[in-house]
């Protein structure tokens, strides 16, 4: 079992007759062999330095550029990888989640203690009933009242209606079985890498603003002629080869030192 | 936390948020005399004659009903509130194979053999992996550390035409989908 990382005639899909010949088929019932044999390590492509624009070695960026492309576009698949990593939601769902479960006992408690004769008076709600007694509905600070409440209310089927943006960075895989999805640190710290390693380029930074990678790079070069357009072609190069669903259109912003 | 958690918080958001919604809508509406005057008008107290002649004429049963309403909205804000750590980790299962018997599988077996084999590849620092979902629709959690200079393309494949294959074969299931979270770092 050897790992063909370009390999060209490998299908688009995986074929049984295939794996039968597979020397790690693992036996029905049985629990997956943890595999005899290991896959022998081959480099994989592009593990190099970056090829900056000058000395592009025109094969390597080929060979790493190519595989992505292969990748057959799956709506369905798309979809379920965006899907996959949308937010949840979480932290409005809990602050919701205690607010109605402390009013629940709380009233609860009141309502339920003062039917049985032995009232707890957690609240001074006989304040708060003379208060509303006397309180008229047009009062200033109950129309305020509502108005907080209803823009909490707005905020709530806001953050329910929109989905959000999805968490991790979804992969194309062409499989809605496989779903894949990239940390957005590691990714921009990896196209950070790769325009570092442009010849003339001492430090970067790269960051996502919506759907456009972002890359501020140093040079100490006085002319750094085509120095842009490297950094641009080594960062979309790398992002090629990491394969995200969206594309992401490379700026750049030179920088003297 | 899973995806059922995700949809239960848009739902639960929902109808709060429309519940709130309502109630402020209603008081700004009657407050700015809007609404008639003879159903809700704006110039009464909150709590007026007709509220009071309710509550006395419906005494006791009036206030059970607001007590039960109370404890339904508490159990519901604490059945949400319990959700949101759940986790649809398998433990062990069940195949039933061809000749008609049944062999027990354990979940983290068959996880840690998908993570060896994801983690062979050259490309791939270290995984790891949890069998997640259902018995009978299982699903496999991966979380992969990757070389960033290697292309996706070679975890895809390590993954799609061998890892879960592989498993698939094992399970005896034509579909265990896969959702793998990638970082990556540099060798």
């Amino acid at each position: 079992m050897t790992v063909p990382p370009s390999d060209p005639s490998s299908g688009s899909s995986w074929s049984p007759s295939r794996e039968a010949e597979d020397d790690t088929v693992p036996i029905p019932g049985s629990q997956v062999p943890t595999s005899g044999e290991r896959p022998v390590p081959v480099p994989v492509p592009g593990t190099g330095p970056a090829p900056g624009a000058s000395t592009a070695p025109g094969a390597e960026v080929t060979e790493e550029t190519a595989p992505p492309a292969r990748v057959p576009r799956n709506h369905a698949a798309d979809r379920a990888a965006v899907r996959a990593f949308r937010p949840r939601r979480v932290v409005p769902a809990v602050i919701t989640a205690v607010l109605m479960t402390a009013l629940g006992v709380v009233v609860a408690a009141e309502v339920i203690s003062a039917l049985l004769g032995r009232p707890l008076r957690w609240t001074p709600y006989d304040r708060m009933l003379s208060w509303a007694s006397t309180t008229r509905w047009d009062d200033s600070r109950v129309l305020f009242g509502a108005g907080v409440v209803a823009l909490l209310g707005l905020l709530l089927v806001l953050l329910a209606l929109i989905p959000g943006r999805p968490r991790l960075i979804p992969v194309r895989t062409g499989d809605p079985e496989l779903i894949i999805g990239m940390q957005p640190r590691g990714f921009t710290r990896a196209l950070t890498h790769a325009a570092e390693q442009v010849p003339g380029i001492d430090r970067a930074r790269v960051r996502l603003r919506g759907r456009t990678a972002e890359v501020t790079a140093h040079s100490p070069l006085r002319e750094p002629a085509g120095l842009a357009e490297a950094v641009q072609r080594a960062v979309t190069t790398r992002i090629a080869a990491l394969g995200p669903l969206k594309d992401y259109p490379v700026r750049v912003r030179l920088r003297g030192e | 936390m899973n995806r059922k958690t995700g949809r239960g918080n848009r739902v639960g958001l929902l109808i709060m948020g429309v519940l709130l919604l309502l109630l402020g809508g209603y008081t700004l509406a009657r407050g700015a005399h809007t609404l008639p005057r003879a159903v809700a008008p704006g110039d009464e107290p909150l709590v007026n004659d007709p509220v009071r002649a309710t509550f006395a004429t419906h005494s006791p049963w009036l206030w059970w009903v607001i007590a039960l309403a109370a404890v339904v909205l508490a159990l519901f804000g604490l059945r949400w509130l319990l959700v949101q750590g759940r986790r649809d980790r398998l433990g062990d299962f069940r195949l039933q194979s061809g000749s008609g018997g049944t062999t027990d599988v354990r979940g983290s077996t068959v996880a840690d053999a998908v993570a060896d084999e994801v983690g062979a590849h050259p490309a791939v620092l270290s995984a790891s992996a949890a069998m997640v979902g259902t018995k009978a629709h299982p699903a496999v959690r991966l979380r992969v550390v990757a070389d960033e200079d290697a292309p996706m393309s070679a975890l895809r494949e390590q993954l799609g035409r061998r890892a879960i294959p592989h498993m698939r074969q094992a399970l005896e299931l034509a579909h265990v989908p896969a959702v793998t979270r990638v970082n990556l770092e540099r060798r």
